[in-house]
């Protein structure tokens, strides 16, 4: 795999790109994260801008309609665009969900897949004819499910360890999701990462969530990351050593100061959880951790 | 939606298959919310999911479902509300959610781009708001200039280079890739912007001309008069300058005379000083033809093109 950035990155978002492309976050951020969808088809000050900030930051590319889950053939049509635009804005591996986001239309949303054998393997699948036609390393990223749906053959972790395994692919780990599905589904989050093969992790995604009602945790990136989600980033990292870290917010985006002072935050904390894999101390103990 | 039916599968496949078609179309179909609430079973069982799937599918109830259906549809409709503001404002809350839930149970969205939903849903309710006693007769008029601002924003192309050729008649011209050419019944660029708005415009044939600014980005509207317009629409189509004047002028139902040219000549400089028509193109003449309207003019010439 190329050369990557590593450190704290942030999402590519239109409330903040200006204040990006005026040069205030140089310095702050060890890369930017493009989601292909917001240009594809596109002209105007949004590519404009997206041009010169890719002369600043590393860019890394991550997609959000992929439909990987899905049960028909890919869009010919969209894969042209994507690899275009992927050839034009090199990253060093391209990153879409483990989920379904079409079934006869198009839901703009991220739906959960079935955690079955059969769908493990035509995702798998997926994953390598994705790769095949971009020309580029694919990473999957696992996804804040709140439904399970049918017969549960395999639990998350095996699910996507047989994934990662049948694709020969890397993962996106969202250690957000993993604590928003633990939450709502009762399990335990590192007893959850510590069945996933940290091996093939190459970028974290972080990001804040918010209650649907009083059992239901959402993914919205919508507020500011909690602790254990931090906690949960330094235990992984610390396990790894370096890697992207992409801060997420794609709702209540608060001024880019405030949303670079998170950032400073992170990065102190991922910093920590560095020095603690550089000096070879291993896990620390959980339980400091989970404080 | 897949059908098993048409697919060599093998057991666990169509099972997938089967539960996947049930969720989407517990998140998609129109009125069935009450009924994932009453009779989950019943709906599960209509779509095929049977055994040890359906009695894991009924543990879990119909809460998590019925989220999933608020969240997707709710996404869709704040998006619609985002781009096109005062169309979804004037058709008033309990209109847009029939029209939305018909939207997306009978057609449902087809772009994997979140922003081209707009035109999606603004061309499904063409025919039916035109229908509709209770749609105000200009609305179709107001989605197409919400969408026609989010297009020019958006359109790929824009700042190509003057061809360097000063304008012939006999040759085609070329434009700004952004440049668009709109026709409305109703004056509804002049509408306030104000999504609280309920102003109606003028029952009077409109043209405008949209392009977004080479330095700003800025989407700029000129409202064309009834020639300016015949003409401009027979350019953009690709025919020479002559054939546009000669066409123009009879579809405008006016004499290809002196203060014709001369207006038209006007409005060629004023374009070009803002970067909109970029020259003569080099090659052989093609004078396409056009199929534009042809309708008589309803209205007096206006003066020069001005910004909306």
């Amino acid at each position: 795999m190329d050369s990557h950035p590593t450190g704290i990155g942030l999402g590519l978002r239109s409330a903040i790109i200006a204040e990006i492309d005026a040069g205030e976050a140089d310095g702050a951020l060890a890369f930017v994260e493009v989601s292909p969808e917001n240009y594809l088809w596109r002209g105007g000050i949004a590519l404009d801008q997206l041009a010169r900030i890719r002369e600043r930051f590393p860019l890394l590319g991550h997609g959000l309609t992929m439909n990987l889950g899905g049960l028909g053939p890919f869009d010919d049509g969209f894969f042209v665009e994507l690899k275009g635009f992927l050839d034009r804005h090199p990253t060093p591996w391209y990153s879409d969900h483990l989920c379904l986001c079409n079934n006869g239309a198009e839901f703009h949303d991220l739906l959960p897949v079935p955690f079955t054998r059969s769908t493990a393997k035509r995702i798998a699948a997926r994953i390598r004819e994705a790769s095949d036609r971009l020309e580029r390393p694919m990473l999957v990223e696992n996804v804040s499910y709140y439904l399970a749906l049918g017969e549960v053959e395999m639990d998350e972790p095996e699910f996507i360890a047989e994934i990662l395994e049948q694709a020969d692919c890397g993962l996106l780990l969202d250690v957000n999701n993993a604590f928003v599905n633990a939450q709502n589904h009762g399990f335990d989050p590192y007893a959850w990462l510590e069945r996933i093969p940290l091996e093939r992790v190459r970028q974290l995604h972080v990001a804040g969530h918010e209650s649907w009602d009083e059992q239901t945790l959402i993914d919205t990136h919508g507020a500011d990351v909690r602790d254990e989600v931090y906690a949960m980033m330094a235990w992984v990292i610390e396990r790894t050593g370096p890697l992207p870290v992409l801060l997420e917010r794609d709702n209540h985006i608060p001024p880019l100061a405030e949303l670079l002072g998170e950032v400073r935050k992170l990065d102190e904390v991922y910093q920590q959880a560095l020095g603690r894999w550089r000096r070879g101390a291993g896990a620390a103990p959980l339980e400091v951790l989970h404080g | 939606m897949a059908d098993p039916r048409d697919l060599q599968l093998s057991e666990d496949d169509a099972k997938d298959i089967l539960i996947i078609n049930a969720f989407t179309s517990a998140i998609r179909e129109r009125g069935i919310d009450k009924t994932l609430k009453t009779d989950l079973a019943g709906f599960y069982r209509a779509h095929g999911v049977v055994g040890e799937p359906l009695e894991q599918m009924l543990e879990r109830g119909p809460g998590r479902l019925r989220m999933y259906r608020q969240m997707v549809q709710g996404r869709l409709r704040r998006v619609l509300r985002e781009l096109l503001p005062r169309t979804v404002a004037r058709l008033g809350k309990k209109r847009f959610l029939a029209d939305f839930a018909d939207f997306f149970d009978d057609a449902g969205s087809h772009t994997v781009i979140l922003r081209q939903v707009a035109g999606e849903f603004s061309s499904f309710c063409e025919q039916r708001w035109a229908e509709a006693e209770a749609v105000p007769d200009f609305l179709s008029d107001l989605a197409s200039h919400e969408l026609l601002s989010l297009e020019v924003r958006n359109s790929v192309g824009g700042r190509e280079p003057t061809t360097g050729h000063p304008l012939a008649l006999d040759r085609p011209l070329r434009f700004d890739g952004t440049t668009r050419l709109r026709r409305y019944s109703y004056a509804v660029h002049n509408l306030p912007l104000d999504v609280d708005d309920r102003s109606e415009p003028e029952a009077t044939p409109s043209a405008l001309l949209a392009y977004r600014d080479r330095e700003s980005y800025a989407v700029r509207f000129i409202a064309l008069t009834p020639r300016a317009t015949e003409v401009i629409e027979r350019l953009l189509a690709g025919s020479t300058v002559v054939a546009a004047l000669q066409r123009g002028a009879a579809a405008a139902g006016e004499h290809l005379d002196d203060e014709f040219l001369a207006g038209m000549t006007h409005l060629f400089a004023d374009l070009s000083e803002r970067g909109v028509l970029l020259g003569a193109l080099p090659d052989a003449p093609t004078d396409a033809p056009t199929d534009a309207p042809t309708d008589a003019p309803t209205d007096a010439p206006t003066d020069a093109p001005t910004d909306a």
